[in-house]
């Protein structure tokens, strides 16, 4: 009887313990998501002059910067290097006058930022060049971040029950062979299950409170799992074309309206069609052979443009298009459900919001890739904290004088009113 | 006092006391076997599933269905090569056009979206129209995406090619010399040009040595007109009376008095959309005047119901009416009718406004049409509301020309029959059909394979209207062009350019319209005809002086001879008048599902044509006179001389004794189904010596037994109004001239639980007004920003029920099918509910009613009903239109358990779908009835697919982008076109300028051809709506409940005496 509960027991302990594992597989989620913030904000702040190879940019490359230097000195320093260099510390005199005594610029980042950028410093994972190095980085396979940990950590369970079950046998040999001394059988428990469970058995309270602290942990990384499913934030699909905004937008500082036209008149953007793109590239046609960098390689303008003709059924040589064009086929990256009636426009013209604002700095991407999270969350939140572009605007002069006082009271109370004060809260602005 | 009127939405109501009392009370329409269920304890343990099997798969449904929502798959974005420049994909553009279908002819507007017409509305630019469509006008884009359209030519049922087709019929009409051309009639000048050309053409002459020595044109054959519906009978009375066959043109806006006998001149008589504008504008009660409309008819038409006074009467005395009518004017030789208080009475009013009346028949009898244009000469009609010089277009055919073709046709005289823009053998039938065999080359220019087509040796599909290019000429001096909005989706060809290829010109046809205007139409001084073209073309109509040719001869009618043999007219047995209805027509709209599930203005029966009849008549021969979705119609052979159908018999209050009531143009199959819907009842169509009669004497009934039920959808049973008669307000014009508001629209008092004395010592409680009683605080709509709302006259509803399917098509609403319909599940967001009343006792003063109908309603008191049942047999007839009335404090928000339905800052009552769990406690609460629950996924679940269109790739294409399709499991209801809303708002903040009052139309208020409904904002002073929400005659329904609706209604007014 005894024994059937012991294994009953033994079996409960088997299904926690898988749902112990399973929370640690949670966390590596969390960790990994940890390297990404720290990714987005080195983007953000530091790229423009740091890389996180060997590489020199303005400043010097940031491989191995943990182990250089100590974690405070680090807070310190880009929080404020300037006054480390006064303070006469010897390392930060000596890059300040290694770098021709300029003063990387203080960062307004806070310590967990700082923490999750110099995470992803030492552990960049694939495209580790920042995609600012003139030339592409010669690091070969990139390291595959996740995937070494979860060779780490599954090492480190086999050890671990390696150790348990030689620790068992041992444990219960030398009771036995004390038993045996002693003139006695040992009857205790034997095998390693039956030693879990008296263990269990008589720590009863400690395994509950594990059993709880673990189901309801579980349980939060569930629900926040669940909000992860359907947002792609950081969607970057290869496109047929390798077009890069960061060449167009950034560098030649092409107007998003010019080839997004339709963004101020229409509730999509719109693609723009080829012909657009033949307005510059019928002249600009890649016969220079020129190459260009392209999410950290190196390729040939000829060919890319080529693509363009190819589509279009032209041929640069006589500059005539033939009657057999294709269209291309884009990989679309923003994808709101069907349900959701977003307007560019309304953003745009009436709105006056840039188009950065939902859609990160395009102009500094090679590949675009979804910025936003473009979670209903993400709408409103933004919706609460925007003023409405009410200035000089005819319609808003007129709805301002259908406010009753109480009303004016309530949303002009803290000076603005923002696009939820006018209704940007409800169901049917978006959904109908 | 005010309100004296009883008003019953059916006859379950009126009638069957107890009975519908019970099934009112109940929640559900039907009886749910729950307790049957739950008490059979056997089955019940027996059932294998368990609760924990159940939990189970439960749970593993819940985990598969979460796993399959993470994969997202991969969008492509696909951008034109070469955008064109007017496209902008998200932005909708409009392009003026033309519809006309052989009967309807209107200018309209097509909305497009990606180059996809999806919406049409009437263009107002039009001062013959005014902007006036019907339901088949806005429906008939839906027809463009029919996958069964024909998609390529063919011969003999081989596909082929257009080479082939030209190069065949090339040879076999060479040196043809009797060719006949069988039209619709044709308003289209070029496409008249086009005919005229093919059959006139010209001969190249060579002498001996083989040189040209010049040419003459030939003519190989004859243009006949047919008309699906023949006006042959004043086509005749005009030549006979004015010297020429023509239809004269009508001008409803000055005519004060109106008799109407048999003609549906707001429904489907000539061109009734010519007509119902300039008639709304005489049915403003405080204007200085008001029309006064009197019908004389068997069945009852939209005309009847709308008519100020109607009086049932059977088709064969419709020419001795008219007969009494002139003589009672003054005219000589008619006899005294059973209705001749009634004929006096009109007579009285005609006599009245001489000069400012227009009488008119729907009789196909030439000599009853005579005396209709002597009283119209007696009343000095012509040149004031009549105009014979300015002539309509749109009926042409002569049955006198139909009948010898058909002799021609059957002694072997046709070499080649070639037809378009009709379907002869579907409204000729086995006549036409046999004649047909006789012909050696027969050429059909139909676009869907009808029963004509079928018969063809040659079909030559003809594009949809939407891919043509036309021009059209519907009224002296008005013009209109028609323009492609989508390239033809198939291998069609338009039948004009046909007709030209084979005439041996090979210009395409919008140069050969464009060199025609040039040609023939004037151009004012001063203005290039490029620029004339264009203007034209943008505006899609244009009015030209043309220089009319005044008739010489005055009123030359034999109106003796015509009244002694309109006395020869007798009727016998059971008389049949055979009618259109609103959807179908003459049967253009038989196959458009949005058109089949569009309810009938009056019976509110979709899918079916029927035979209606007389309640009181029905009684006596123990048929079925209820509807209810398992009521068993009783069906039967309805027999003529000329052929018989069966039909379901439907009661009709209102149809004259004696008379049954049948709508044409049914009998064909609706997208994939195989039967079809309704049955076709032209070969009931009696021939006479005068032409075809649509009056049938002497007509059999007999009783037809089924193997199964027979069942009929009809929207109208399922929501009852529970006899409140704060619904409808009405008046007659005497009273409302008073301008007592109370008299008939007294504001709502409710008894408030205080106490007061007054001057005698009597205590007795306060009234107050409803604003005082109120769960909720004040609004924050009040005042602030936007309230949308709308206002309807319901004196302008006409009930044409135009509105409903532009609804339709704006927002998506699916097609349910016949089955569903009649589960009461149709989903339309907005309805027409036609309400019969009766005068009766009073059953109390108005703030009262509501205690005092309950008491009605009790079944001992129901007899207070009886007093109506006399009436029924002439009832007076209510439209009005009834969508979501977003409430300010609205039943439906406050039940719903997960707030999916919420009020909007605007006024709006909003819903969101995807919130929605289904609950249905919205629908259950809302007082308008107005909310509809998807019970199924009606876009793809297998047994809707045989028609609703949007389950193929091609139906699809009409749906609007802008609204999202609905699936299973949610609630949806009119959203008072948000759509529309934003983008109006959007547009006023992109110029920076309020909101102009009429700058956002709804899709019903852009589609109403009477400008019954105004949509606009409350909050804006100077608008309309707030101009007739402070009418004296504005109301809202069942306003005593409190639910203060943004949606007002105009109390109707008849021109009558208090």
């Amino acid at each position: 009887m005894n024994k059937i509960i012991n294994l009953t027991k033994a079996k409960t302990l088997f299904k926690v313990s898988l749902f112990c594992l399973s929370f640690l597989f949670f966390h590596f989620d969390s960790y990994s998501q940890d390297t990404e913030k720290g990714k987005k904000l080195f983007k953000a702040n530091c790229a423009a002059c740091h890389n996180v190879g060997t590489k020199i940019v303005v400043g010097p490359g940031l491989q191995g910067v943990n182990e250089k230097h100590d974690r405070e000195w680090l807070d310190k320093w880009i929080k404020n290097s300037g006054e480390l260099i006064a303070s006469g510390d010897a390392d930060a005199n000596e890059i300040f006058n290694k770098f021709k005594k300029s003063i990387m610029p203080p960062q307004a980042v806070s310590t967990e930022d700082i923490d999750a950028i110099l995470a992803y410093v030492a552990n960049p994972g694939d495209g580790s060049d920042g995609g600012d190095g003139p030339e592409p980085p010669t690091t070969g396979e990139p390291i595959k971040g996740n995937s070494t940990m979860m060779y780490l950590f599954f090492g480190v369970i086999i050890l671990l029950l390696i150790l348990i079950i030689t620790l068992n046998k041992t444990g219960v040999f030398v009771r036995e062979v004390i038993a045996k001394d002693a003139g006695e059988t040992y009857e205790g428990p034997k095998t390693l299950g039956e030693n879990l469970s008296k263990l269990m058995g008589d720590n009863k309270g400690i395994v509950a409170a594990i059993v709880i602290v673990l189901f309801f942990g579980g349980l939060l990384n569930l629900v926040d799992g669940a909000f992860q499913i359907g947002v792609h934030e950081g969607y970057k699909p290869e496109q047929p074309i390798k077009f890069s905004h960061k060449i167009h937008a950034g560098d030649d500082k092409i107007d998003c309206n010019y080839c997004h036209s339709s963004a101020r008149h229409s509730k999509t953007s719109g693609i723009p069609s080829l012909n657009v793109c033949m307005n510059c590239h019928k002249a600009i046609d890649g016969s220079s052979g020129k190459k260009f960098m392209y999410n950290g390689k190196q390729y040939s303008m000829t060919e890319e443009i080529q693509k363009i003709y190819d589509h279009l059924d032209y041929n640069p040589e006589t500059q005539e298009y033939g009657d057999n064009p294709t269209p291309v086929k884009w990989i679309k990256i923003h994808n709101l459900p069907d349900h959701v009636y977003f307007s560019h426009q309304q953003h745009v013209t009436a709105g006056k919001q840039k188009c950065q604002t939902c859609h990160g700095p395009v102009e500094e991407m090679d590949v675009v890739e979804q910025h936003a999270q473009l979670t209903m969350k993400w709408c409103i939140e933004c919706h609460k904290e925007t003023a409405v572009a009410t200035q000089g605007n005819g319609y808003y002069d007129e709805m301002h004088k259908r406010m009753t006082p109480e009303f004016r009271e309530k949303v002009m109370s803290d000076g603005v009113l923002t696009v939820d004060e006018i209704g940007g809260w409800e169901c049917a602005k978006c959904h109908y | 006092m005010a309100n004296t009127k009883k008003y019953w939405k059916g006859l379950e109501q009126l009638d069957k006391g107890s009975e519908f009392v019970e099934a009112s009370n109940n929640e559900f329409a039907e009886h749910l076997p729950v307790t049957e269920f739950l008490g059979d304890k056997e089955n019940l343990d027996d059932a294998s599933t368990t609760r924990r099997d159940f939990l189970k798969y439960l749970g593993f449904g819940v985990a598969a269905a979460s796993l399959a929502a993470c994969e997202t798959p991969v969008t492509k974005a696909i951008p034109y090569l070469n955008k064109p420049e007017e496209i902008t994909p998200g932005l909708a553009n409009y392009y003026a056009s033309t519809y006309y279908d052989g009967n309807d002819y209107a200018p309209i507007l097509v909305k497009t979206r990606e180059g996809r017409p999806i919406h049409i509305v009437g263009n107002t630019e039009s001062t013959l129209t005014k902007g006036a469509i019907n339901a088949r006008v806005n429906s008939s884009v839906l027809s463009l995406y029919d996958s069964n359209r024909l998609k390529a030519p063919s011969i003999k049922g081989e596909d082929t090619t257009w080479a082939t087709i030209d190069n065949r019929l090339g040879k076999e009409l060479q040196g043809k010399k009797s060719v006949r051309v069988l039209t619709a009639s044709v308003i289209s000048p070029s496409s008249q040009s086009a005919i005229n050309s093919f059959l006139n053409p010209s001969v190249e002459h060579y002498n001996a040595a083989g040189d040209p020595i010049g040419s003459e044109n030939i003519t190989i054959g004859k243009h006949v007109v047919v008309d699906a519906i023949s006006y042959s009978g004043i086509l005749e009375a005009n030549n006979e009376s004015f010297g020429k066959a023509i239809i004269p043109t009508y001008n409803f806006e000055k005519a004060k008095t109106i008799v109407s006998v048999g003609a549906d001149f707001m429904g489907n008589w000539l061109d009734a959309l010519q007509y119902v504008n300039d008639y709304a504008q005489t049915r403003k009660p405080d204007n200085d005047w008001m029309s006064k409309t009197f019908q004389f008819e068997a069945s009852m038409s939209l005309s009847g119901t709308n008519a100020d006074v109607r009086v049932p009467v059977k088709p064969s005395e419709y020419g001795a009416i008219i007969s009494s009518l002139y003589a009672h004017l003054g005219g000589s030789g008619g006899a005294k009718t059973a209705y001749d208080a009634r004929v006096k009475e009109a007579a009285e009013a005609l006599k009245a406004s001489k000069g400012e009346s227009i009488v008119v028949c729907g009789s196909n009898d030439k000599n009853v049409q005579v005396i209709v244009n002597a009283i119209n000469e007696l009343l000095g009609n012509y040149g004031n509301t009549i105009d014979v010089n300015i002539v309509s277009n749109s009926k042409q055919g002569l049955d006198s020309e139909v009948a010898a073709l058909i002799a021609d046709m059957n002694a072997g005289k046709v070499d080649a029959l070639l037809i378009h823009g009709v379907d002869p053998v579907f409204t000729m039938g086995a006549a036409f059909a046999k004649a047909m065999k006789k012909v050696k080359t027969t050429v059909s220019f139909a676009t869907k394979m009808d029963d004509t087509a079928a018969a063809c040796m040659y079909v030559c599909p003809s594009n949809h209207a939407l891919e043509s290019w036309s021009d059209a000429n519907p009224v002296t001096g008005h013009y209109s062009l028609g323009q492609p909005t989508i390239s033809p989706l198939f291998d069609t060809r338009q039948a004009e350019e046909s007709l030209l290829r084979w005439s041996g010109d090979d210009s395409s046809y919008y140069d050969y319209i464009r060199r025609n205007w040039e040609s023939e139409i004037p151009v004012s001084m001063g203005v290039f005809f490029t620029d004339f073209w264009n203007k034209t073309l943008h505006d899609g109509v244009v009015d030209v002086e043309m220089p009319v040719s005044e008739l010489t001869t005055a009123f030359a009618g034999n109106v003796s001879k015509a009244v002694s043999a309109v006395k020869a007219i007798k009727g016998s047995g059971v008389e049949l008048e055979l009618v259109q209805n609103m959807a179908v027509g003459a049967g253009v709209g038989a196959d458009n599902p949005w058109l089949q599930e569009l309810p009938d203005p009056i019976t509110k029966i979709t899918w079916d044509n029927y035979a209606t009849m007389s309640p009181s008549e029905m009684k006596e021969k123990g048929y079925e006179i209820h509807f209810g979705q398992e009521h068993e119609m009783n069906v039967i052979e309805v027999a003529t001389k000329t052929g018989k159908i069966q039909l379901p018999v439907v009661a009709q209050p209102g149809q004259a004794k004696g008379t049954i009531g049948i709508a044409l143009g049914y009998g064909k199959a609706v997208g994939n189904m195989e039967e079809v819907t309704g049955a076709n009842a032209y070969p009931l169509v009696a021939s006479t010596k005068n032409g075809v009669s649509y009056y049938v004497s002497g007509v059999s009934i007999t009783d037809v037994e089924l193997d199964e039920p027979y069942h009929i959808a009809c929207t109208q049973t399922q929501q009852t109004v529970m006899g409140r008669d704060s619904v409808i307000r009405e008046t007659t014009l005497e009273t409302y001239k008073k301008g007592d508001k109370d008299a008939y629209n007294p504001a709502w008092t409710l008894l408030s639980g205080e106490t007061e004395t007054d001057e005698h010592g009597h205590q007795h409680q306060v009234r107050k007004g409803i604003k005082e009683f109120d769960l909720w605080g004040a609004h924050p709509v009040e005042g602030i920003g936007h309230r949308w709302g709308m206002s309807i006259d319901m004196n302008a509803c006409i009930g044409c029920s135009a509105c409903v399917t532009s609804c339709v098509s704006e927002n998506n609403i699916a097609v349910i099918g016949k089955d569903q319909v009649r589960r009461g599940r149709i989903m339309h967001w907005m309805r027409i509910d036609r309400y019969y009343s009766s005068e009766h006792q009073p059953l109390g003063d108005i703030g009262e009613t509501h205690a005092a109908t309950k008491e009605a309603l009790d079944i001992n008191g129901i007899s207070t009903y009886t007093a109506m049942e006399d009436a029924a047999d002439n009832p007076s007839v209510v439209h009005q239109p009834m969508m979501c009335q977003h409430c300010n404090h609205a039943g439906c928000e406050t039940v719903c358990p997960v707030a999916a339905t919420t009020h909007s800052n605007e006024g709006l009552n909003m819903m969101a779908y995807n919130r929605c769990i289904g609950t249905r406690y919205c629908a259950n609460n809302c007082a308008y009835k107005v909310r509809r629950f998807n019970w199924f996924n009606y876009i793809a679940y297998s047994k809707f697919t045989d028609f609703n269109p949007s389950q193929d790739d091609l139906g699809r294409m009409v749906l609007n982008p802008d609204v999202v399709v609905r699936s299973r499991g949610v609630m949806e209801k009119c959203s008072l076109c948000v759509q529309r809303i934003q983008e109006g708002k959007l547009d006023a903040k992109k110029a920076g300028t309020q909101v102009m009052d009429g700058a956002i139309q709804t899709a019903c208020s852009s589609s109403c051809p009477t400008n019954a409904i105004t949509f606009g904002d409350h909050n804006d002073e100077g608008s309309k709506l707030v101009a007739e929400r402070n009418n004296d005659r504005a109301y809202r329904v069942i306003e005593e409940v409190g639910q203060q609706a943004n949606v007002y209604y105009q109390t109707k007014v008849r021109n009558l005496k208090a």
